[in-house]
């Protein structure tokens, strides 16, 4: 246990490194003068010198990377160059929206996957199996924004019961904040599900043919109990890994719904510091953003641990 | 009454060009307490058999004939009364040890689903019984091994958990599905031991099926040998060791080194293999690997000839018993 | 059974796109890019099939400019993860030690970068384009299929007739060529499928959130972002490059599966009979 917790602890801190390594690269290094970038090929001589100067360019890469790190470690992402605000002010409003939306829009793609991926699995090559599969088939065909448009036409335009898009803020109150990210939230789901279900499905299918399933069986259980009581938390092990790997599409899907909703969260604030070449805005959350993603990896990991007695040893 | 009474069961599984009978008109006859071996290769259906006989035949299979517990008719029953049945007076064990418990699941655990399931038990009342099983299959630090997993276990130590788990909803038959094939020769023999024992003491019936003549002689009264899906020669062990009647029997004993007569070491085995399902000849499933096969033998199903008190046999060179 | 019909919707769906891009070389109906005014908002007609948008704009044409892009993007970065990955893992598989573990290191560090994420870093760096969209999209494909071909070359290096060209004294360079890469073809063309879907998905995102194709290039994504603007006066527009994204995509996926099937020696018999 404790191996295997050290391990996936050091392969945790490496990636992070890894990450903040490539972001500072392909930023700061592979384009160029970061300052030109920033102004623009056209800035006065005299103002991209001054910027260089003020962003302390002038001092060597690998200066600069620690700089930056070491400054994260104290909590401080430097001024926005557009807002002159602190990085770190302008994310925090930012994540409120988010991250709630890319953990709310996981969670109905694990309930429905799950939901679905079982009964699929408990009508194999039946009827309901193949609607299920055609289903999920479909979903991983439709793009998420293009669904935000759909439903905003439907629910906004047709129907009339919701709002374009926009978000009241969590200070209006849970109720109109929450009814916001409603159709957001659907939108992200279902590509995540219909890939969830089909993984769902198929280790359900593998663990159905297990003898300990049979043992069940030959005790009393009847199907349904077996299903909940034997087959599900087996079957969640590869599930749980592929939800956290799920995760990183989940954010990137968040950033990109972000903009059909016109929600105030890191994908507009990014889209926004791209058009206005803020790049220190950019670098630090692309950075957040994939941090995040590797946290919940790295979660996933220790939960592995908890769902499977047998990795507490075999690692 | 018998215990178990088995007339005529068929089971029919689906195979690419329609239908199979994996069993074909199978009959068993078990007194209470009394112990039946069921005998044979793989694939002569005897696995299914002890499926069948738990209402747990692969899905899709089609099943005829007549399973009376206790004169109740099993095949008649629904899901949920046959989930009643399986484990409380039905038990089995599999061949599997290694695979047959749930890995992510605690000893304890596993054992008292069938103290909650079928005996109302819960809480400290389950731990206590599920302590007492333990130390019942003779396993050292019962408390321990409650809160152990199944991975920490060695394959014997696994078999014995299966068999507490079996006793647990203390039935009238417990059915043991090949129990010590997947074991040491070692363990196999104290496992053998420890069913006898159990067998004895809680005056359960026992069916064993094995394709080892040696582990049924060790520890049934009555033995069926099966073939191709059919009951082929049945009778008290001790008799058909002695004078086993049926082409395939013979050959079967013959294949003991232990058990069988003359020629001791050499290990005398039957020419080819068992057909696929589906595969058997028209007449006599046994016709195409029997060293006395005649013409009749490939044209026609023998029937089952009586052959003396509580023996028969199914084959047409026999003469049948005065 | 079903599989097989599956897969033939699938390449259907992928030839219809494929023969649209082909055409769209040599002939559209009307021009995708030229703006007439007095046609804007037209409902579908004999004229416009699916009607016009709010440049006055052929819709079907620019549909069918649009499976090019999409196309043409697909094609690049697929071939560009393909050729680099599959030479990344070959290597790794070949010669094992630390290349093996760096290779299998850099696959640890993408799960971390969607392509919506690297596609957002690049356009920071060097400005939006077509070119840094197929960049972003060509980078993400290069672990997949290193890890995909890594895995599938070990396979087949531990098999007894490698084994048996090694005693015959044949270096790594000729086993791989001989042995080892026609082994594993089939799970790369079936990789390949997938992530040509993949691509043609996120090409559509990143044109959507204007780090894509630029206008005036036709392209779906940018269409639906266009059509956003105009959701109260014609909804409608919002619909067809939706569904010629969903029907492409399906297709490929499709197909992409048949392909597993029908390539997969242990399940082939079906598919060579």
């Amino acid at each position: 246990m404790a191996t295997y917790l050290i391990r996936r602890l050091i392969s945790f801190c490496l990636t992070l490194v890894g990450a903040s390594v490539l972001i500072f690269v392909m930023l700061e290094i592979l384009p160029g003068d970061p300052a030109l970038t920033m102004l623009g090929v056209d800035a006065p001589e005299s103002a991209v010198a001054a910027l260089r100067a003020d962003l302390g360019l002038d001092r060597p890469a690998p200066e600069r990377y620690l700089d930056w790190i070491a400054g994260l470690a104290r909590g401080e992402m430097g001024l926005s160059f557009t807002y002159q605000v602190p990085v770190a002010e302008l994310f925090a409003e930012r994540l409120e929206l988010t991250v709630p939306l890319a953990f709310a829009a996981m969670a109905l793609a694990s309930l429905l996957a799950i939901g679905a991926g079982l009964y699929a699995a408990s009508r194999h090559n039946r009827a309901g199996d193949w609607g299920v599969m055609t289903a999920s088939q479909l979903g991983l065909a439709i793009p998420n924004f293009w669904l935000g448009i759909l439903l905003i036409v439907l629910f906004a335009l047709v129907l009339g019961w919701t709002k374009a898009g926009g978000f009241p803020g969590w200070e209006a109150g849970i109720g109109p904040a929450l009814g916001a990210l409603v159709l957001p939230v659907v939108a992200l789901a279902i590509t995540l599900a219909s890939i969830l279900t089909r993984v769902v499905r198929s280790a359900t299918l593998e663990v159905l043919r297990e003898d300990f399933v049979r043992t069940a069986r030959a005790k009393g259980l009847g199907r349904g109990r077996t299903l909940r009581r034997h087959v599900l938390r087996n079957a969640m092990i590869p599930v749980v890994t592929v939800m956290g790997l799920l995760f990183a599409d989940a954010m990137a899907g968040t950033i990109v719904i972000e903009n059909v909703f016109s929600l105030p969260g890191m994908g507009k604030l990014i889209f926004g510091a791209i058009s206005n070449r803020d790049l220190i805005v950019v670098k630090n959350a692309v950075l957040l953003l994939a941090a995040l993603v590797i946290v919940v990896n790295f979660a996933v990991d220790l939960l592995y641990a908890l769902i499977d007695p047998r990795v507490r040893i075999r690692d | 009454m018998s215990l178990l009474a088995v007339r005529g069961l068929t089971v029919a599984l689906p195979t690419g060009e329609g239908e199979a009978r994996a069993l074909d008109g199978v009959d068993l006859e078990l007194a209470a307490g009394g112990t039946l071996g069921i005998v044979g290769e793989s694939g002569s259906g005897k696995s299914m058999t002890a499926l069948a006989l738990m209402g747990l035949a692969p899905a899709g299979a089609r099943i005829a004939g007549k399973i009376a517990l206790d004169g109740e008719d099993l095949l008649a029953l629904g899901e949920r009364e046959m989930d009643r049945i399986r484990g409380a007076r039905l038990a089995m064990i599999f061949q599997e040890p290694m695979t047959s418990l749930n890995p992510v699941h605690r000893v304890g655990q596993q054992i008292g689903e069938v103290l909650a399931l079928h005996r109302d038990l819960a809480g400290g009342a389950a731990r206590e019984e599920a302590r007492r099983l333990l130390e019942r299959v003779e396993l050292p630090r019962p408390a321990r091994l409650l809160r152990a997993y199944p991975h920490e276990l060695s394959g014997g130590q696994r078999q014995r958990v299966m068999i507490a788990m079996a006793l647990a909803g203390a039935p009238d038959l417990l059915i043991a599905d090949e129990p010590t094939t997947a074991l040491d020769v070692t363990v196999q023999e104290r496992i053998l031991t420890l069913i006898n024992d159990l067998v004895d003491a809680e005056g359960m019936g026992l069916i064993m099926i094995s394709h080892d003549f040696g582990v049924i002689a060790r520890t049934c009264e009555a033995v069926a040998i099966m073939y191709g899906g059919r009951v082929v020669e049945r009778g008290p062990v001790a008799d058909v060791l002695a004078r086993p009647a049926h082409p395939y029997a013979r050959g079967l004993i013959e294949a003991v080194p232990r058990l069988g007569r003359g020629r001791a070491g050499r290990l005398a085995t039957i020419a080819g293999a068992m057909p696929a399902l589906g595969a058997f000849p028209a007449g006599c499933p046994f016709a195409d690997r029997c060293p006395q096969a005649e013409e009749a033998c490939q044209l026609q199903v023998p029937a089952m000839r009586p052959l003396g008190p509580a023996r028969a046999a199914a084959c047409h060179l026999l003469e049948a018993a005065p | 059974m079903w599989r097989h019909r599956a897969f033939m919707v699938g390449t259907g769906l992928s030839g219809l796109m494929a023969g649209a891009a082909l055409l769209s070389l040599f002939w559209t109906p009307h021009s995708p890019t030229q703006i007439v005014v007095r046609a804007r908002f037209k409902p579908p007609s004999w004229e416009h099939w699916l009607g016009t948008d709010q440049f006055g704009r052929d819709i079907l044409s620019m549909l069918m400019a649009g499976a090019q892009t999409s196309i043409l993007v697909g094609l690049i970065a697929v071939s560009l993860g393909l050729g680099l990955g599959v030479a990344l893992g070959l290597l790794a598989a070949a010669r094992r030690g630390w290349i093996e573990e760096a290779v299998m290191r850099l696959n640890d560090l993408t799960f971390a970068f969607p392509v919506v994420l690297l596609a957002i870093l690049i356009t920071a760096g060097w400005g939006p384009g077509i070119s840094n969209a197929i960049l972003a999209l060509a980078i993400i494909n290069v672990p997949i299929f290193a890890r995909l071909s890594r895995g599938a070359a070990l396979t087949i290096w531990a098999r007894e007739f490698v084994l048996a060209a090694r005693a015959a004294g044949k270096g790594p360079v000729r086993i791989t060529a001989e042995h080892v890469l026609p082994n594993i073809a089939n799970v790369i063309v079936v990789q390949a499928t997938i992530s040509f879907a993949i691509a043609i998905l996120a090409e559509a995102a990143l044109s959507y959130l204007g780090v894509g194709s630029q206008p005036p290039d036709p392209s779906w994504g940018r269409m639906l972002a266009e059509s956003q603007n105009h959701l109260f006066r014609s909804p409608v527009l919002a619909l067809w490059p939706g569904m010629a994204i969903v029907l492409s995509v399906l297709g490929l996926n499709l197909m992409g599966d048949g392909l597993r099937d029908l390539l997969d020696p242990r399940l082939g018999r079906r598919g060579r009979a």
